[in-house]
This record gives C-alpha cells, structure tokens and sequence, in this order.
C-alpha cells in the first residue's frame, strides 16, 4: 500500500494537477543535480533577441523516422552560449545543425517537458563543421581534378592565378544593401589618399541564409552577364558576431569563386575561420583590407612607374655624361697632334720644291730648303750632313 | 663631304673615331695631317653640339611631370 501515491488512489479522483506536479516530482527525483550531456539535431529554433531567451526542439531521426522529440529552452542565464557558439564557429545557431549540450530537465505542470540549455560544447560543434568543411574540400578537388589542387594544405585554383591587372580601377562588389562591409570597403577605397578613382558597381544579395549562396552565385553571373570589362570581383561581408559562415563554405559557391574568369578578392569577415570560398580566391581578413589590397596593388604600380621614368632619365644622362667624356678624350688627342701644337713646341716642319721631308736620306748636302717654325716660313742651304751621334745627345 | 645634310651623331662619330685612330697610329702623312686634324675638330664640335642639344630636350622632357 502507498497511499501517498495519487495513482494509486480510487478512481475517478485525481486532479490533473495533481497528475502533472506527481510527475513533476518524480522527474525532479530523478534528474535534479544531475548534469546530463545530450547530443541532438535542433530545429524550430525561435531566437528572441531582446529577451536573451531561445526556444527550439531537440530531435533524433533515424533515416525519415523521427525516433525522440523534446522541446528545449535557452533563459537569459545560457543565452550568451548562442553568441559563444556562433562567434567561435562562425555559424548561425539555426534549425539542422547537430549539437551537444548539458541541459537540466524540466517538467512544469502547466507547459510540460522541456530541456534547459546550460551550456553548448564548442568542440564538438567545431569538430563536425570541420568534419563537413573537409568533405567539401575534398569533393571540389575530386570533381575538379585538373582545375582545383592542393600543395601543402594550400588551394591553387583558376581564379586565384589569373593575373591582377597592373591598374585596378573598375570594380565589381557583391555585398549586402546597408551593410558594415559595404560602407567599409566603399569608405577606404573613395578617401585612399593617394586620389585614385575607381568605379565601384555594386551587385546586392543577402550574405546569410539557406539561400545566400545562390543568390551570390546568381550575382556572380548577372557580372559575366553584364559584359563589362571589371578589373577584379570583391565578395565583401562585415564582421560582427552575428555572422553565418555556412553559404561560402557551400560547395557549389566554392566552385563558382574557384572557375570565375575575373580575379576575385575576399573579405568575408571573420577572426578565426578561413572560409572554403576565401580558399578559393584572394583572401583578405576584411573589406577594409579587400581595399587596402587593391590600393596598394595600384601604388605599387605607380611608384614602379616612377622609379621607371627616374632610372630611364638617369640612364640617359649617363650616356650623354660618358658620350661627351669621350669626345672630350679625342678632342684632347687631336689637339695634341695638329701641327700648330707641334710647332709651338719647337719641332719645324722641312720642305724641300714644296714637298714636305720626313726622310734625311733626301736631303742633301747644298740642297735648298725651307723650314717652317711657328709663324715663319726661312728659307736656307744645308750646308753639312753627317749623321747624328744618338747617345751623344743623352 | 656631299652628304652634310645627313650626317647625324653616330656617322660622326664613327668617322671621328677613324680619324683619332689613325692620328693616334701615327698613318697620316704630314701633309694631310692639318686637313684630317681640322675635320677631326669639326666632327668634335659637330658631335659636341649634338649632345648639348640632346642633354637640353631630355631635360626639358624629365623636368614635364
């Protein structure tokens, strides 16, 4: 006989509150203090914001069947592990995702079962995103053999060695409307100081959601479709803690960034995370960079030019500098051979009927000749010859 | 020589460079060295102004930002 125990008391006669706290005890009996880790599927999640409260479900499925269910609740107290979560995984706690929690069960009389949420294992949340982040990467060089490969946990695709063009000025932005990235990127790359202009065209989409990734794939084509000649594609998100990184690590934008013809670069936004669409592409940490990026690829260019224009101008002197040098040396060398140099240094030039001698043997004893010695011309007889005693004069 | 009008930097100096080459070797007779030295010299003065003129324009161009 237990005759405390409603169930067991004459019929008819239980209250249904009386039902519900007798359950109530009985789970608290058996669940209070314990701390329980469960892993489930989550979905229906009702984020609401300002009150920091979450409601969700938990589920377990088996192939289509749906094996357990049990409604879920963040309070204000656990709210910050919503935040925790998505700021390191950089995902967006929302309906699919697989995760394990410590949780405390609930039973109240009135709303019936429930698990409260203490707190989120960011390891095991990581470890899955990073499980699924493999099997993309994998899959985009398994279908992409030729095109997409991996040296050294490096990605080289088609779009991350097509050539920047040494300018770049036109720009293509995909980005969302109103957003931090957008402002940002539009902001470093109008005020850059050094007054180059360029012509930004933006290509709006939403940036997270189940179907961001296609609307960015759609924007990437309308660029193709557009026919202009863009210099480079910047995909551009802002950073904050609300941030979803699950569209660029989708396999078909990865592919799409990793094929596109125009040179992409990205500043998706996040600390630690490096997206599958950022390893496809140039990566920046932010849109700030994106454009500090394209700035100093355009400086790099210009003071290239100028130090061109500076050598070629020195290199020109140079050979008028050496040029000159060397006229000067031959001026020098002609000057010291002309007869009037000669003269003026004692020699006489001998002529003998107008002819100049250079050869004693034609001069002859009583031979007339003429000398000439500087500014005079003498006129005169050779009245000896004999031949010169060389060392005599040593 | 007939062909004044064409005669630019590089056939003067060519012709210079002959001219020094054979002063310098001692090859020309006494009688035409005053000749050869006083063509020499107007190649020198010609190649002289060449370069003068040269060096102003490239100024001129380095110094148009």
């Amino acid at each position: 006989m237990q005759p405390k125990d409603p169930m067991n008391e004459s019929k008819n006669k239980i209250r249904l509150s009386e039902l519900a706290l007798d359950i109530q005890n009985v789970l608290r009996n058996r669940y209070e203090g314990r701390v329980i880790w469960v892993t489930a599927q989550i979905t229906d999640v009702k984020k609401q914001v300002s009150l920091k409260r979450c409601y969700l479900k938990f589920i377990e499925k088996q192939g289509t069947e749906t094996l357990a269910e049990i409604r879920g609740v963040f309070w204000a107290n656990s709210y910050s592990e919503i935040e925790r979560f998505e700021k390191i995984t950089g995902k967006l706690f929302s309906d699919g995702l697989e995760i394990n929690c410590q949780v405390i069960v609930k039973f109240h009389p009135r709303f019936g079962l429930s698990l409260e949420v203490q707190e989120i294992e960011i390891a095991y949340a990581l470890g899955s995103l990073e499980l699924e982040r493999q099997q993309t990467l994998e899959r985009l060089v398994r279908e992409h053999p030729t095109t997409i490969q991996v040296v050294d946990g490096i990605f080289f695709t088609p779009n991350k060695s097509l050539p920047l063009p040494p300018v770049i000025q036109s720009v293509a932005l995909i980005t969302a409307l109103n957003s931090d990235g957008q402002r940002d990127f539009i902001q470093e790359l109008r005020g850059n100081k050094y007054g180059y202009a360029f012509e930004v065209t933006e290509y709006l989409t939403q940036i997270q959601g189940d179907d961001a990734h296609q609307m960015i794939i759609n924007q990437l084509e309308a660029i193709l479709r557009s026919g202009r000649a863009f210099d480079a594609v910047a995909i551009v998100r802002g950073g904050g803690s609300q941030t979803d990184f699950k569209p660029f690590d989708q396999f078909e934008l990865a592919a799409k960034v990793a094929h596109f013809p125009i040179p992409i670069l990205t500043g998706i936004g996040h600390d630690r995370n490096t997206s599958i669409t950022d390893q496809m592409a140039r990566q920046e940490k932010t849109p700030t960079k994106v454009a500090a990026r394209i700035l100093d690829h355009n400086y790099e260019w210009e003071n290239n030019l100028l130090l061109l224009k500076e050598n070629f101008f020195q290199s020109a002197l140079e050979i008028l500098r050496s040029a000159k040098e060397e006229l000067n040396g031959m001026s020098r060398l002609i000057r010291a051979a002309s007869p009037e140099t000669i003269l003026s240094k004692g020699f006489t030039i001998i002529r003998k009927a107008g002819k100049i001698i250079t050869n004693p043997k034609e001069i002859e004893k009583n031979d007339l000749i003429g000398f000439q010695l500087k500014d005079f011309d003498f006129e005169s007889e050779v009245k000896e010859k004999k031949p010169r005693n060389i060392n005599a004069d040593l | 020589m007939s062909k004044k009008n064409e005669l630019t930097y590089e056939k003067a100096h060519y012709a210079l460079q002959k001219l020094v080459t054979e002063i310098e070797q001692g090859d020309v007779p006494l009688d035409l060295l005053a000749g050869k030295v006083k063509e020499a010299k107007d190649l020198v003065e010609f190649c002289t102004n060449r370069l003068r003129n040269i060096e102003s324009d490239v100024k001129k161009i380095s110094g148009d930002e």
